[in-house]
């Protein structure tokens, strides 16, 4: 008899997902999988909290006065969208606990993605057979990124204004059809819905399903393909994966990081105002203030924007401005270095093995420099948005402030390029290097399919 | 790690923690007291601090109670072959000919939807000044060259539009004489002055003016403008001028445009 089609349906999925009885699959223990987990812990809070706030958001800039128990803005005209915002802090229960919860997890998310992504980088964990896998990360933190800038521009507060211009001039500096893509997405005048509804449809519809098709072909590739690991003594990682099975300690391990980090979440929410309304107030058409700053996970762009000289170079019918440098150039060099240096790798190095096992950060030159590079140029470039509020505290003109960060934003991405690159070099030339032709170790585990259940 | 770490399945962990029960429903029960105390001053109108300490004390107590779980309940680390269960990595299998046929589609699509867009996007916005136009304040009022003092900054707009982000500008009180290159036929009394609100950067509002050099100053990226000499850019990242408004007087003595702005309000884009 032919296995009924639910039966091969369900062990085509099984196979996918790698939950056979046999082989098992391989859940990783020790600090760097709990980062990762961690991410995914931040994003069920930011679903659960998010759910909850959109439930008293409104995503409109029409006026009305708000009247309810915060004494700042009782009796005040208010964008829609703002005055939802104060009452959902001041007079829905839990409200203000519940924004603060979501603003300490997008933190914690953010902090999460780039310390996975920089270990995945510096390890050579996106080698084959997890290019693809990589492909994914790099999605999911580009989606991770479009939540930090809409979550900024719902509330309606005073740099909502600002935040959209700024996005406004990134399209008008793309050369041919800037103007025209620029018009299409943000033309009008605020205030106005649109761009809530935009940014609303975005943060709530579009970017969460982005994210979890992401994330479950991430997840469902890690499995596949079982996790890659750090060298050990005890058996070649190359041949055989160690981990722990799903139930019971995958589950249960799981489940402590996820109450352990919602404590966490917690204090810190009684603790810091995160993002209370009160600290920002609403949008004022043709209004600003000094220290705008975007999330922190976009500063390297507003830090670009601030140190990159005032250019105008005309090319035939292309202009040049500080602009498409700082807002389309750098930062498409900086995801495309993250995104695509495995294949640079492969390419330079001409190694198209598979690798399971993880390396020494100064194992590959070529990949600490690169690394080091990258992580660099964004960290510079991430200060150099601050370059008013060191001015402030230095005492300094700003001006001087800014002549520092372009100096510094090409020569330490370059010198510490060189120390990276010459730190491996030394490390390759000692004797007691781990870093050893992994072809050439034999199992050392006594034959593994003994063990396994 | 060490061999020691890889254990039998199942059974026992080496340290002899077995499951006890009591503390693990001690544990639990506390987590579900907390959470119901939680939800009570959740619909009793808590404030943040009380909720924030409650919920972290209901998720630290069901932590501790995870936490024995997972101390007790351990299958222990198991080496599984990887054998068998690694595909070749998709992109791996992407040739020469896919990358060519990729890129030939994704030029083609290109190129149709940047036709596409320029011929459907609506124009870039402009402001809505033109020659006549009566300069009122947010209120609507009109506005007379006394009521800027000295060093003084009033934002106005077009009669009609008042609020409207894009016609904001900005009227000020020079210390000194405006001189080239300001189109000084639009300055009265040569020392009063208007320029877009708008900064040629990237758009956001130029918010502040300092009187001790006259100059303009964008909060977003520290563009400087000098607002005697035609707002042209002294420091920071903007490389064009700020558009001028230039002014006369109505016949009732209040300010109205003599003409649009110089050039379009808002940062400068991509196309020379
Ligand atoms: S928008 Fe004014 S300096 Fe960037």
């Amino acid at each position: 008899m032919p296995p009924s089609p639910l039966a091969s349906l369900a062990e085509s999925l099984d196979r996918r997902i790698g939950r056979r009885a046999s082989p098992p699959s391989v859940w990783p223990t020790g600090f760097w999988p709990l980062v990762s987990h961690a991410a995914v812990v931040a994003f069920l809070v930011l679903t659960v909290t998010g759910l909850l706030l959109a439930l008293a958001y409104r995503p409109s800039t029409a006026p009305v006065v708000y009247q309810g128990s915060s004494e700042l803005f009782d009796g005040r005209t208010l964008p829609a969208a703002f005055a939802s915002i104060v009452t959902i802090s001041e007079d829905m229960p839990g409200g203000l606990l519940l924004r603060r919860l979501h603003v300490a997890a997008s933190h914690l998310f953010l902090i999460a993605l780039v310390a996975h992504l920089l270990r995945t980088l510096a390890t050579g964990a996106f080698r084959s057979p997890r290019l693809l896998t990589h492909a994914t990360g790099i999605g999911l933190l580009l989606v991770a990124l479009g939540f930090a800038y809409t979550g900024e521009l719902l509330p309606f507060g005073l740099v909502a204004g600002s935040s959209l211009r700024i996005a406004e001039s990134v399209m008008y500096a793309l050369p041919f059809a800037g103007e025209e893509l620029g018009a299409v997405l943000f033309a009008g005048e605020l205030p106005s819905d649109r761009f809530l509804l935009i940014a609303w449809v975005g943060h709530v519809i579009l970017l969460p399903l982005a994210f979890i098709g992401l994330l479950v072909g991430h997840l469902v590739l890690v499995h596949r393909r079982r996790p890659a690991a750090v060298r050990r003594s005890d058996v070649d990682v190359e041949v055989v994966a160690v981990g722990r099975p799903l139930w019971p300690d995958a589950v249960t391990r799981f489940a402590l990081l996820t109450t352990a980090l919602t404590a966490l979440l917690l204090i810190s929410a009684v603790l810091v105002p995160w993002s209370d309304a009160e600290l920002e107030g609403p949008f004022l058409t043709a209004e600003a203030t000094n220290s705008v700053h975007p999330p922190w996970p976009l500063f390297f762009l507003t830090g670009g924007l601030r140190i990159v000289p005032a250019i105008d170079l005309i090319i035939g019918t292309v202009r040049i401005t500080n602009v498409l440098i700082a807002g389309v150039v750098i930062p498409g060099l900086l995801v495309a270095g993250v995104a695509l240096y495995p294949l640079l790798e492969r390419w330079r190095l001409g190694d198209h093995r598979q690798h399971h096992a993880l390396d020494h950060p100064l194992d590959v030159p070529l990949r600490a420099g690169t690394v080091t590079g990258v992580t660099t140029l964004a960290l510079v470039l991430s200060l150099a948005a601050g370059v008013d509020v060191l001015s402030f505290w230095l005492g300094v003109a700003v001006e001087r402030v800014v002549a520092t960060f372009q100096v510094l934003a090409i020569a330490l991405p370059v010198l510490a390029t060189a120390a990276a690159v010459a730190a491996a070099r030394r490390r390759a030339r000692r004797p007691s290097t781990t870093s050893v032709d992994t072809t050439a170790t034999v199992p050392t585990a006594a034959d593994p399919t003994e063990e396994a259940p | 790690m060490t061999s020691s770490q890889t254990r039998e399945p199942s059974g026992p962990s080496p340290q002899g923690d077995r499951l006890r029960r009591p503390w693990l429903i001690g544990w639990l029960l506390a987590a579900a007291a907390f959470a119901v105390v939680l939800t009570i001053a959740w619909f009793g109108g808590a404030g943040v601090e009380v909720l924030g300490t409650l919920g972290a004390a209901t998720a630290l107590a069901a932590s501790v109670a995870l936490h024995h779980l997972v101390v007790t309940q351990d299958a222990g680390e198991q080496p599984v072959p990887r054998e068998g269960t690694d595909a070749t990595d998709p992109i791996e299998r992407v040739g020469r000919r896919h990358l060519l046929a990729g890129g030939a589609v994704a030029v083609v699509l290109g190129l149709a939807a940047l036709v596409g867009l320029r011929r459907t996007a609506p124009p870039p916005p402009t402001g809505r000044w033109a020659r006549g136009a009566a300069l009122v304040t947010i209120g609507g009022d009109r506005v007379r060259p006394e009521d800027v003092p000295l060093g003084g900054v009033v934002t106005v707009w077009p009669e009609g539009a008042a609020g409207t982000e894009r016609s904001a500008v900005m009227l000020l009180r020079l210390r000194d004489a405006a001189e080239a290159p300001t189109r000084l036929d639009g300055v009265i009394d040569g020392t009063l002055v208007a320029y877009s609100r708008l900064c040629t950067h990237a758009g956001c509002a130029v918010a502040l003016y300092r009187d001790v050099d006259q100059a303009l100053f964008c909060p977003c990226h520290q563009a400087t403008f000098d607002a005697r000499r035609g707002a042209h850019p002294t420091a920071g990242p903007a490389s064009v001028p700020l558009p001028q408004l230039p002014l006369a007087l109505a016949d009732d003595g209040t300010l109205v445009a003599a003409d649009d702005l110089t050039a379009r309000p808002g940062p400068v884009g991509g196309r020379a």
